[in-house]
């Protein structure tokens, strides 16, 4: 039990803290408007980064189309929407349906070429798409400048009949489903516990909107309770930890019912906009809509996350998540064990275009503009990065990705040029070069630190003597200089330090004698150098050295494969002769 | 008819330069069965180099138009050749035995940094060529109405000269025949005594500098560019070589010269089948025809069927 305990709390730490910081990140003070908006950008850039990561890291297949079936989804909505006005979040399902529709349609004749080929039909693809959107195809894309107007996202308001009977059925439904091979008190008694502490919240506090308390703890206890059973805690861990969650919010909502109940009133009126009732299908319902406020929308990318993430998770343990494995690693040893690989690579294609036709139904939602360029080839190399950068196959990895790829450099946006030598600025960019280079020269730090300290003297030497900041800017492309010329003396020469100490005492004296002069000039330059110039050259030189230092990716995927070779390394002596070690680790 | 033979001149023109740039991307697809993102990239950068050249310095030293190109062309063959070595020592070496995602992202990168740089020095503004270079050249009358632009027989002639070049450089020489038997196998040839990163490096500096030189002619030709020219034209190029079969010299110049001619007489003829803005499609052609050649072909026109190695 302990030990099975210390095997599953490290993962978990992670994930919930990672969760944890996803859930507080609008409130936290250097949130504002701007950020909060790039944001929810981010949170859809990572569903996105999920959705390729299954076909890219999964199934081991090129997509460099992928923003095609993101704009499929986007334009679906946006049609949907404006044209029939169907509110957008309905319009899910049927943008789900097409991105994947179109996926199957698309990709079965090309499934069977090879790796590079595929790479270059998915670009052909998206190109395709690109350009037929932007000749207004079909007289219905709005062309060049695209589409404008797709409606905020609406949803009936929570707490009156059917939407509350409707979750509660919904959530019972799953748990029976997960739950089916558990015994008939777990499975039955759980969700007859559920059920009954569902309603008997609100109905016996007289108070409605208590039913959004209901439906948190609904859903909290069928993902504690499932998460539990995969990690075999026994069923009366589970029971205990169901009528500790009932019992918990119970508590909570019958000692603060009433600052609850305002709390969810004040910030309904805050942040949504409730509609007059219409009737859907013959039942009534009252619509309640996002305003232009980010942080809803926020939370709402967010569930589709976590939804999507717990899904993929489901998917990569199932019969299918397996034969993906497979397929990836070794194709002719799949196809020996009888896996079908074009349906298996097909499902990849069609669940992974879904999910991001999803993610595209929330990118119209939110910016309620639909037009070509955000669905070009560039993006679907930034989706591409999202997942190979951080790591292909790993969902950590894609977190990353989505923070280099997306988020920095919209933040490089809000940045001067004379960032560079403000304040301590120059000082953390030095420390954080030489750190690097102190840590790649494991086993020889001693002359690894000599030279740091080398270059930090020609570095802070002349701006500190001469009192001009600006010339922490040639100061810093010298160290860069340094660092990267540094490896190529070392391999031609045994006295590196002479070298490197030379060097950069030539660079300190040019600095002292002509720093002075050379500071105006150079004042101007950097105050006219925009970055925003040059920041798909930054990216690209980024995404050459990162796959240089590490070609699997930032956090790559502990590989599955991998636990098969570790088992071959120290096998039992019985077990040598065993044939079916000869799997997945030996093909590798 | 005679528009016919008149599109039908066009469109070898074109395909003459969309060869010469698939020949880059084959045979660095051929040593390395890696899609060279920043080939295109690498031409558009060609054009740039010419147009650098011969508004400034080149404009002063000479005013005779034919001795300044071919100044022009040797200067912009070694620039981009030099790139490309340099692009291959940087971003492509280090990962060689690093799988198959992590190269085409170095590319992509590699690619990026060319079309910022390139964006940057331009301003990024159209740009446009001395005009009235080699328009002196006498038109070629075929019949009653139908008449060749010199210009259009010279580029012509240079893209045939390269192509046949190449095929004899790459059949007939020792470098030839040791680059045949790098892009079938490292190791082996590497066993027969061939330095195999010297070789390809050496195809890193062929493949650019002719695309270079496309580069210098497209510009003369179409006399203005922008830096995203690269992009679009690379990609086509690739899918020329694609649909001759990757890997292969003579089908990287049938699958140009296809291209170009279907690319032009679908704009040419378009609207007499109902496309009524059949250019704004033009671009869409070359996908889709690679579309149509690959679920027939998978291996393109002249490709051999090779059973992947296992």
């Amino acid at each position: 039990m302990s030990q099975s305990l210390a095997r599953i709390s490290r993962p978990w730490m992670g994930s919930a803290l990672v969760l944890a910081l996803a859930l507080v990140l609008p409130y936290l003070p250097f949130m504002d408007r701007s950020r909060t908006s790039l944001a929810v950008l981010a949170g859809i850039y990572v569903m996105l980064g999920l959705s390729l990561n299954l076909i890219v890291g999964y199934a081991g297949l090129f997509q460099l189309g992928h923003a095609a079936f993101f704009g499929l989804g986007a334009y679906t909505a946006a049609i949907l929407s404006i044209e029939h006005n169907i509110t957008i979040l309905a319009t899910i399902p049927i943008a789900a349906l097409v991105a994947g529709g179109a996926a199957i349609l698309i990709s079965k004749p090309i499934l069977h070429l090879r790796g590079d080929y595929l790479c270059i039909v998915t670009i052909a693809f998206g190109e395709i798409f690109r350009i037929g959107v932007t000749n207004n195809a079909f007289g219905i894309t709005g062309g060049a400048n695209g589409l404008f107007g797709a409606g905020r996202p609406e949803f009936p308001l929570p707490w009156v009949e059917p939407v509350p009977a409707l979750v509660l059925a919904l959530v019972l439904l799953l748990y029976v489903y997960l739950m089916r091979k558990s015994g008939p008190v777990v499975r039955w008694g759980g969700a007859g516990l559920i059920a009954a502490s569902y309603y008997l919240l609100p109905l016996a506090l007289d108070q409605k909107p208590l039913f959004l308390v209901s439906i948190v703890m609904a859903v909290v206890a069928l993902v504690l309770v499932t998460a539990l059973r995969d990690h075999h805690v026994s069923p009366r861990g589970q029971m205990i930890a169901l009528v500790g969650v009932v019992a918990l919010f119970g508590l909570i909502a019958a000692a603060r019912s009433g600052p609850i109940v305002t709390a969810i009133e004040g910030s309904l009126d805050e942040y949504f906009n409730v509609g007059a009732p219409t009737t859907v299908l013959g039942v009534e319902v009252t619509p309640v809509a996002f305003r232009r406020d980010a942080r809803p929308y926020y939370y709402l990318v967010l569930g589709f996350i976590l939804i999507t993430l717990v899904g993929m998770r489901r998917l990569q343990d199932s019969r299918l998540g397996r034969a993906w494995l497979y397929v990836r690693e070794d194709q002719l040893a799949a196809e020996a064990m009888g896996i079908d690989t074009t349906q298996v690579k097909l499902a990849a294609f069609a669940i992974g275009s879904a999910v991001a036709g999803v993610a595209g139904v929330l990118y119209a939602g939110r910016f309620t503009v639909v037009a070509p360029e955000s669905f070009n080839f560039l993006q679907s190399v930034i989706m591409f990065c999202i997942v190979v950068l951080g790591g292909s196959g790993s969902i950590p990895g894609i977190l990353v990705g989505t923070l280099g790829m997306v988020v920095l450099p919209e933040l490089l946006r809000d940045v001067g040029p004379n960032f560079l030598y403000q304040g301590l600025n120059p000082a953390v960019i030095l420390a954080l070069l030489l750190g690097l280079h102190l840590y790649s020269a494991r086993g020889r730090l001693g002359g690894a630190a000599l030279e740091s300290g080398v270059i930090a003297a020609a570095f802070f030497v002349p701006p500190l003597v001469l009192g001009e900041r600006v010339l922490y800017v040639p100061g810093l492309l010298m160290a860069l200089a340094a660092l990267t010329l540094l490896p190529i003396v070392r391999r031609r020469t045994g006295d590196v330090l002479l070298w490197v100490g030379s060097a950069a005492a030539v660079y300190a004296i040019v600095m002292l004698v002509a720093g002075k002069s050379l500071a105006p000039d150079l004042q101007r330059s950097v105050t006219a150098f925009r970055i925003m110039d040059w920041r798909d050259g930054l990216m690209g030189a980024a995404m050459v050295v990162m796959m240089v230092l590490r070609p699997a990716g930032m956090i790559p995927e502990r590989r599955r494969g991998v636990m098969f070779s570790a088992v071959a390394e120290t096998p039992a002596p019985a077990e040598i002769a065993v044939p079916q070690q000869a799997t997945v680790g030996d093909a590798q | 008819m005679e528009t016919f033979l008149q599109q039908l001149i066009n469109g070898l023109t074109i395909g003459g330069f969309y060869a010469v740039v698939a020949l880059g991307y084959t045979m660095v697809y051929g040593v390395l069965k890696l899609i060279n993102f920043a080939h295109g990239d690498m031409f558009m950068w060609g054009t740039l180099a010419g147009w650098g050249l011969l508004t400034t310095v080149l404009a002063g030293l000479t005013d005779l138009d034919l001795a300044a190109i071919l100044a022009a062309a040797v200067l912009v063959m070694a620039f981009i050749g030099v790139m490309g070595m340099t692009i291959e020592r940087v971003a492509y070496r280090p990962l060689r035995s690093a799988g198959r995602l992590s190269p085409i992202i170095s590319a992509l990168g590699a690619a990026f940094v060319l079309q910022s740089v390139a964006r940057n020095v331009s301003d990024a503004r159209w740009r446009t060529y001395p005009p009235g270079l080699l328009k002196e050249l006498p038109n070629l009358r075929l019949t009653g109405s139908v008449s060749v632009s010199g210009l259009q027989v010279l580029m012509l002639l240079v893209c045939v000269a390269i192509m046949v070049g190449l095929y004899l450089f790459v059949q007939r020489t020792r470098i030839g025949t040791a680059m045949r038997a790098v892009s079938l196998d490292h190791n082996v040839s590497r066993l027969m005594g061939i330095n195999v990163d010297r070789i390809i490096s050496l195809v890193f500096m062929i493949g650019p500098a002719l695309g270079g030189l496309a580069g210098l002619l497209i510009g003369i030709y179409y006399g203005s560019f922008n830096f995203t020219l690269g992009w679009v034209f690379g990609l086509k190029a690739f899918i020329a070589a694609i649909l001759g079969g990757i890997g292969n010299i003579p089908g990287a110049v049938l699958g140009g010269f296809i291209l170009g001619i279907s690319e032009t007489m679908v704009v040419a003829y378009g609207p007499n089948v109902g496309l009524a803005d059949a250019s704004a499609w033009k671009d869409a052609i070359a996908y889709v025809l690679l579309i149509a050649i690959l679920i027939a072909r998978p291996t393109g026109l002249l490709g051999e069927t090779v059973a992947e190695k296992v």
